[in-house]
């Protein structure tokens, strides 16, 4: 699975209080006793050698991301590291955060409709790009990916396909979650004015345009 | 007890008309459609017409007017859309596209007003 996800990092942490860069060092790398099921370390001499080149291996595939902090979206313009199989360039293939084309599609939407913010993050809650008025991205990132999540287990309870978006009204304002594609969502909040015909019109089309993108070049 | 597919049904029966629904401008989302098809999305057309009335009404209360819309008409080349503001109807209007070739716009107007006070919500 994660193999498409190209912004899988190790050890998938969605934690909307304490998103912080020890969570995700704590998750990796992984340790060579947790990773070796297998071989104890009483193993004899001659049986640990490819055992432990399996290890490094896991470890080469992790390691990149591992040391990148998991908050600082808008200092790291460089796509997640990837394996170097599917490492995407920064204007062609997957978009990684704060990809330009995220940040177009985000600009986009803002013209046509009145709103008052938008975020595009991982199914795992990590934030990709958004344009927000408060510094929340990490709170908002992880209840738009909660949101997928609910909505998709909803779905799912009742035979009805696939997720597609989750509209909640508060008395003041709209917070919808579009599915877009199979690892990003797209989260909108939104005046009680707003045309919510309009904006379901719009981002719609916006939400597949992102899931195919994210998906990467076919 | 509501009664939108039926009138929405009538509406259907007036020459000409080609798609017809019932739209709350608070949200742009229609509670009921009748007609349309690939050529028209009636969603998207009455999400599209929601900021017209919207804006009319804006306007109308900004003159200091007291008046109500009665109805607001669109002319395209080939189409009429006729918007019917439903009266005591908490936002919501009646909504009509109308063939010019086919229809009659004196007629169109004079049914859909009988449906508006028919319509129960």
């Amino acid at each position: 699975m994660d193999r498409l996800n190209p912004f899988a990092r190790p050890g998938r942490i969605l934690s909307p209080t304490s998103p912080s860069a020890s969570a995700y060092a704590s998750a990796s790398p992984p340790s060579p006793a947790a990773a070796l099921p297998g071989p104890a370390p009483e193993a004899p001499q001659d049986h640990v050698s490819p055992p432990a080149q399996v290890v490094e291996d896991q470890a080469l595939t992790t390691a990149p991301a591992a040391p990148e902090a998991p908050a600082p979206l808008a200092s790291a313009p460089e796509p997640v590291a990837a394996p170097a199989d599917v490492a995407p360039s920064p204007t062609h293939g997957r978009p990684g955060p704060d990809d330009p084309r995220l940040h177009e599609a985000i600009r986009e939407l803002r013209n046509e409709i009145d709103l008052v913010g938008v975020m595009i993050a991982t199914s795992d809650g990590l934030a990709l790009a958004y344009d927000l008025p408060s510094d929340d991205s990490l709170r908002i990132a992880a209840m738009a990916a909660t949101g997928l999540g609910l909505g998709r287990r909803l779905v799912d309870s009742f035979g009805h396909e696939s997720f597609q978006e989750q509209v909640t009204r508060g008395s003041d304002g709209y917070f919808v979650v579009y599915s877009a594609g199979r690892d990003a969502v797209l989260a909108v909040i939104a005046p009680a004015s707003c045309n919510l015909g309009m904006l379901h019109h719009q981002a719609r089309r916006l939400a597949t345009r992102l899931g195919a993108l994210l998906a990467g070049p076919s | 007890m509501s009664n939108i597919p039926e009138q929405l049904s009538a509406a259907m029966t007036i020459d000409g008309a080609l798609g017809a629904a019932v739209v709350d401008y608070t949200s742009g989302m229609t509670l009921g459609t009748e007609g349309g098809g690939t050529a028209l999305d009636l969603e998207t057309a009455a999400a599209g017409i929601t900021d017209v009335v919207r804006a009319k009404i804006r306007v109308i209360e900004l003159l200091g007017q007291n008046d109500n819309i009665e109805d607001i008409l669109v002319t395209l080349t080939s189409q009429y859309h006729l918007l019917r503001p439903i009266a005591g109807g908490e936002g919501l209007f009646l909504y009509l596209v109308l063939s010019r070739d086919r229809g009659n716009l004196a007629l169109a107007r004079r049914t859909l007003s009988g449906i508006e006070r028919s319509l129960v919500v």
